[in-house]
């Protein structure tokens, strides 16, 4: 018993007086950082699998510097988690570089700890602005934020609708609908002041819990308000959701506009079928993006089937995709895996419209700009629904050859 | 105007239906084996799963279904009392909270583990039925899903007061040391129930995978509101359970409409504490009932 | 030391201080509360927001927090407190998710759901470190007051009371303790500290957001800690937390990536174990391994045992004013109770005397533990009035009413269960004394005169009926009465016992106190009292010396039976 003790208590110091190991030289390790359990485990799994796309290409090409690369995951469960998991891979596996995060609540903590530790923070999903308002040396974001995301899809909903269909602007009636994590209040803060920039009705701004069970009472404050276009920001369950009751308690808008997540997967398609045509989304690009202006995508697809044995589900593989690849050019022109070199690169980097497999240029924001670490060229694409499929619509050079926009909403009475 | 207080009002109800028949399993197992079972709501996780594979794969209609999740569960919860609960009979009571709380995390994750955690929806016919009334649009599954609970609450009394071992079940509920005295098999009664309690809540999952889709941790949103229900009708009261439920729906489409859908929660969370606080015995329960506790 | 591992060593001070905080209140008290992080998320939101708007340093946001808390605590307890078990559990879960679901709402104040950020300015004053040993420091002095605070109560009278209530509150009340009082003081005290840690996590981590703090998996993990280890104690909750906290880290690090969800199934059937093969927590698994002698309890002040005749013991002073035998002591008038339609006290009249032996008898509910409850103030009368000492306590709670100097037993005894017997009767005497010491001392001779000093230091559980009652009689002496209202006393006792039962009654009351008992066994009654009353269906139906009531015709035709001779 006593042995036993000892031996124990040998173990646990000699634990904790380890260092991190000393890098083998021909891999270069990189921290993967995101949630994959809990809650959030099917999007984060999604975006692993970009990741692993963006890996297996380039080990293929000879890896990194020669090196191959490596992951080192960590499961960033909640908040606390995200927290344990960056300093374990910092302090123990002795990453340098960590990318992630999907969600801007995991973002936010694990960045920080990164930054403590001057350990490169790659993310290339989260996207509350204030991440990159933080004034952070080391952290970089690729995909533009939700305040751009909100824009585009509000544009959508106001401006471009407005027109299309003849309405003049200030009689234009918006409703603004969000889940109310930090994602859906995120968005619909910004695309509430776009509406007002424009000069638009705002008839309805209304929040409601994601899990929620009914929101025939929320369908039923928006009937009566009677708006023109309806902007929701939702997550996968509640867009269905929504959609579903809205047909039921018969509340037509001429312009339905989602942001992201809840209204560009399949898994929205399948659930709601014909119903989803006509619903514009902005967000990730679909794979029906013209090949001219995301280069990348075709060879993506058949990556991304030879890798990860399947089609694509969600968006979330190809963008994320995109934000490892850009991780390895940095890398490469910096010609160094030290923070310090690839932050100087980053900041270097400038590249036009078409660079990355996306079409996405390069410009992040330079030290003590207020949005310093965000790549500035890069905005959303908004796609819609037509013929059960998702067609870009947004930048006009991103639309596929015979794609137009879809102007009204069918009602749904006429499906 | 009336006819969208009525149109709120009918939501209202058909929610608080879906609340009560997942409340329902919970009261029982409250009532009588006097466990607070924090994994309620993964049996009715499990439920919805089955429901969607049997649909998935071999094109089993849900209410038809209903005919093999609800046994198969049922024999899943005797299953877990027996092993998991049983072996508590005498312990400490918060050491069953932490039982059945350890229990829903296994559950949770097992099906994390099975299954992913991709959402899981199917589309009936029936899905996104509704009858109209003029104005009024009274969703289908959800109707359904009120009729049955009407349903299980007369069911539930007329087993509970004629047959053996329903007046078994009360008279445990009442008390236990005296029941045994009258030649009532505890434990095979404690299995009944608990099986009885899940078997509900994959009726419900059943009854609702048309309506809902399915991940791991769809379960856990239920669990809690479930609580909020079996309080407020007082524990172990199956017809309680029932209206408390319908209260609910209807504090929650109401409050819904007219304040702010954010805040539905967190008003009938405050009134569930104020009815504690002023009622302990819930609406329907017997005074003192608060005062027991577990044993 | 490598960073990662002194992370985890900093999760675990954090976890074993909060399972600390919560066991205040949920070992201690009793109370299983499951929203806790009410309070830490208080805490982490005053202190940040102060922090960003008023620049104002974290220390003294932390103890502005923990005020907040402590504020928010009493509004919540007063009224979750009149709920127990898993009720009471259910309503700190329901308060907390209000809580959450309002901080996501006022974001103007809180940020909503997309949190706050603390800007990184390292500083001592701003708490923020880039190292990780200063974090290390604050956290383990934060801890070392928990324990300090834990172990001052454990030994305080306060501790003693907590104690008694969270064992049995009915039998505390009677022994002086304002239950709820010491309740919210149990509350206040462990949401002031929980609150600091959510001040502390804050400037850890540097961004709060409204899941993270009013969250619900982190108060049931606080729970948890404590009772894994073993709620109650002060090395239990740090147990609890040196297991779970690293366990939920290396297990996340070991399989989180690989298989999802696969670490928290295994975490899940780790608490079903442990919970299953060491139901009372580690600590006591760890006792029963090791003999270890009981800390504290047994120590100090341990007088000769073993004599079992009991020496003339040091007078019990009756309570200062001693009264003249011919001055009624209590003066009950009218007394009427109805539980609904059921009406079991029916305006009776009651005159005690100083000095006196008064049985109070009748058939099954004449009402008689209904009155004596209603004198001990378990119940409110409808209508009467009761004068005690020329005082009117007719509407008073039973902790109030010992302090007056009524005492009373229970019909079935209400020991304090999980405690030793000395420590049962130590609660009856601190309504006398603030000192344990003190207390000790007199309830060690308490257990002498009634005979039980043998079992001074056997747990209260394990004693025999006939011993429970002693127990009861001893804690309710303790009190220092100048009425002992005894409720079936010799209900199940042997003839033995009997004996050495009544002879006691005598010695009481030749120590001074009143005696009031509610008796079936008319030998006793017959034998020792001065005065009988007799109540059928909530009457009064006579009263006078034993002879005389025994031989009343409507005594005898109420009770159906004139077997009980006069012995």
């Amino acid at each position: 018993m006593t042995s036993r003790f000892a031996t124990l208590l040998v173990l646990l110091c000699q634990l904790a007086s380890v260092s991190p190991p000393a890098e083998a030289a021909d891999v270069i390790k990189i921290g993967v950082l995101l949630p994959l359990s809990g809650p959030l485990a099917y999007e984060g799994s999604e975006v692993l699998k970009g990741f692993e796309d963006a890996r297996v290409e380039q080990n293929e090409k000879g890896g990194l510097l020669g090196r191959q690369i490596e992951f080192v995951k960590g499961d960033a469960v909640d908040a606390k988690a995200a927290v344990s998991e960056a300093e374990r891979l910092i302090s123990v596996e002795g990453v340098k570089i960590i990318l992630g995060t999907f969600s801007s609540v995991l973002s936010f903590a694990a960045s920080t700890v990164a930054e403590k530790n001057n350990v490169v923070y790659w993310e290339t999903g989260a996207v509350a602005d204030t991440i990159t308002a933080r004034g952070y040396q080391y952290l970089f974001r690729n995909e533009p934020p939700a305040s751009k995301l909100a824009r585009a899809a509000a544009r959508f909903g106001t401006v471009t609708a407005a027109e299309t269909l003849g309405i003049p602007i200030k009689q234009f009636k918006v409703a603004v609908i969000g889940e109310d994590s930090s994602y859906g209040k995120a968005v619909s803060e910004t695309v509430k002041t776009v509406v007002e920039e424009v000069g638009a009705q705002l008839v309805a701004y209304e929040f409601y819990e994601a899990a929620t069970k009914d929101m025939s009472s929320l369908i039923l404050r928006l009937k009566a308000k009677q708006p023109d276009a309806l902007i929701p920001t939702t997550y996968v369950n509640d867009g269905i959701l929504l959609h579903r009751q809205m047909k039921q308690f018969g509340l037509n808008v001429k312009v339905f506009v989602g942001t992201g997540v809840g209204h560009n997967t399949d898994k929205f398609k399948d659930a709601v079928g014909k119903d989803a045509n006509g619903v514009i989304v902005s967000g990730w690009p679909s794979p029906t993006i013209n090949p001219d202006y995301a280069k990348g995508l075709p060879a993506f697809l058949a990556l991304h089937k030879r890798v990860s044995k399947e089609d694509i589900k969600s968006p979330h593989p190809f963008g994320n995709y995109n934000g490892a690849w850009l991780l390895w050019r940095v890398i490469e022109r910096a010609k160094s895996a030290d923070p310090a070199a690839i932050r100087t690169a980053a900041l270097a980097m400038d590249e036009p419209e078409g660079f990355q497999p996306i079409g996405w240029g390069v410009k992040f924001a330079a030290a003590g700009a207020p949005n310093a670490g965000q790549n500035t060229r890069p905005d959303w694409f908004v796609e819609q629904w037509q013929g059960e499929k998702l067609h870009t619509i947004w930048p006009p050079k991103a639309m596929a050859k015979g794609i137009k926009v879809v102007l009204p909403f069918p009602q749904w009475s006429e499906r | 105007m009336t006819s969208l207080i009525v149109q709120v009002a009918i939501n209202g109800l058909l929610l608080g239906g879906i609340y009560a028949l997942v409340a329902i399993g919970l009261t029982l197992i409250f009532g009588v084996v006097r466990v607070v079972n924090f994994a309620q709501g993964e049996f009715l996780m499990l439920g919805m799963y089955l429901a969607f594979w049997l649909f998935a794969f071999w094109g089993v209609d849900p209410y038809l279904a209903v005919l093999v999740t609800a046994p198969a569960i049922f024999a899943l919860g005797v299953l877990v009392q027996r092993v998991f609960i049983r072996p508590f009979f005498n312990a400490p009571s918060n050491s069953l909270i932490l039982v059945t709380f350890g229990l829903s995390i296994i559950l949770q994750n097992s099906a994390l583990l099975a299954w992913k955690s991709d959402p899981r929806a199917i589309e009936t016919s029936y899905s996104n039925a509704a009858l109209r009334l003029g104005e009024l649009s009274v969703s289908v599954p959800r109707l359904v899903i009120l009729v049955v609970t009407l349903g299980i609450v007369a069911g539930l009394y007329v087993v509970l007061q004629r047959t053996y071992w329903g007046m078994a079940m009360s008279a445990v509920a009442q008390d236990r040391k005296a029941a045994v005295l009258m030649g009532v098999n505890i434990h095979w009664v404690y299995m009944l129930t608990f099986g009885l309690g899940v078997g509900l809540e994959a009726v419900a999952g059943t009854l609702l995978i048309p309506v809902y889709s399915v991940t791991p941790s769809t379960g856990a949103t239920f669990t809690i509101v479930a609580f909020v229900v079996v309080v407020l009708g007082g524990m172990g009261n199956v017809f309680g359970a029932f209206l408390a439920g319908l209260i609910i729906g209807l504090i929650e489409a109401f409050s819904g409409f007219f304040i702010s859908p954010q805040l539905q929660g967190a008003l009938y969370y405050a009134m569930f504490v104020a009815i504690l606080v002023a009622r302990p015995q819930g609406l329907l329960g017997v005074v003192g009932a608060q005062e027991m506790g577990f044993r | 030391m490598n960073p990662y591992y002194a992370h985890v060593l900093i999760m675990f001070c954090f976890y074993a201080y909060l399972a600390l905080a919560w066991n205040i209140v949920g070992g201690y008290a009793g109370q299983l509360s499951l929203g806790h992080a009410v309070f830490y998320g208080l805490g982490a939101y005053t202190s940040t927001l102060l922090f960003l708007h008023l620049q104002l340093s974290p220390w003294i946001g932390m103890l502005a927090g923990g005020t907040l808390a402590a504020v928010a605590s009493v509004l919540i307890g007063y009224p979750c407190f009149r709920l127990r078990g898993p009720f009471f559990a259910m309503s700190t879960l329901a308060v907390l998710e209000v809580f959450r679901i309002l901080a996501v709402y006022a974001s103007d104040v809180t940020g909503g759901s997309t949190g706050l950020s603390i800007p990184i300015r390292f500083g001592l004053g701003s708490l923020v470190f880039r190292d990780k040993m200063p974090y290390l420091g604050v956290i383990v002095g934060l801890l070392a007051v928990a324990v300090v605070v834990s172990v001052l109560i454990e030994r305080s009278r306060f501790g003693h009371r907590l104690v008694a209530l969270r064992e049995n509150e009915d039998a505390a009340e009677s022994c002086g303790v304002n239950v709820r009082r010491v309740k919210l003081t149990a509350m206040v005290l462990s949401a002031f500290l929980t609150a600091i840690a959510g001040s502390f996590y804050a400037q850890y981590v540097l961004y709060i957001d409204p899941s993270g703090e009013f969250s619900m998996d982190l108060s049931v993990l606080m729970a948890m800690m404590a009772i894994l280890g073993g709620a109650g104690t002060v090395l239990g909750p740090i147990l609890g937390a040196a297991v779970l906290a690293p366990l939920q880290e290396f297990l996340r690090a070991w399989l989180g990536g690989k298989a999802q969800g696969l670490h928290l199934l295994i975490y899940g059937i780790l608490i079903i174990a442990v919970v299953k093969f060491l139901p009372r927590g580690i600590l006591a698994w760890l006792r029963s391994l090791v003999p270890w002698p009981r800390a504290g309890r047994s120590a100090a002040g341990r007088a000769p045992t073993g004599v079992r005749a009991p020496a003339a013991p040091a007078a019990i002073p009756s309570v200062p004013g001693a009264v003249r035998p011919d001055v009624p002591l209590l003066v009950a008038r009218g007394l009427r109770k109805a539980f609904g339609g059921l009406v079991a006290v029916n305006g009776v009249d009651l005159e005690v005397r100083a000095g006196e032996i008064l049985s109070v008898i009748g058939p099954n509910g004449a009402g008689k533990t209904t009155l004596f409850n209603l004198l001990s103030g378990v119940y409110r009368p409808d209508a009467g009035s009761i004068l005690y000492r020329g005082v009117d306590v007719t509407r008073v709670e039973p902790h109030y009413a010992c302090g007056r100097g009524i005492a009373r037993t229970f019909q079935i005894p209400k020991p304090f269960a999980d405690v030793t017997v000395l420590e049962n009767v130590v609660v009856g005497a601190l309504s006398r004394t603030p000192s344990v010491r003190e207390a000790r001392a007199a309830s060690a001779e308490v257990l002498a005169l009634v005979g039980l000093a043998e079992r001074r230091d056997t747990l209260a559980s394990s004693l025999t009926p006939g011993d429970q009652k002693r127990l009861e009689l001893a804690r309710a002496l303790a009190t220092r009465p100048s009425l002992l209202m005894l409720d079936e006393l010799m209900a199940g006792l042997t003839p033995t016992e009997l004996g050495a039962a009544m002879d006691l009654v005598g010695r009481i009351r030749g120590l001074g106190v009143t005696v009031v008992l509610v008796e079936h066994v008319m030998q006793v009654v017959m034998q020792i009292s001065d005065r009988v009353i007799v109540l059928h269906l909530g009457e009064k139906i006579a009263e006078g010396p034993p002879a005389a009531v025994a031989a009343d015709t409507r005594v005898v035709t109420a009770y159906l039976g004139d077997e009980y001779a006069v012995a």
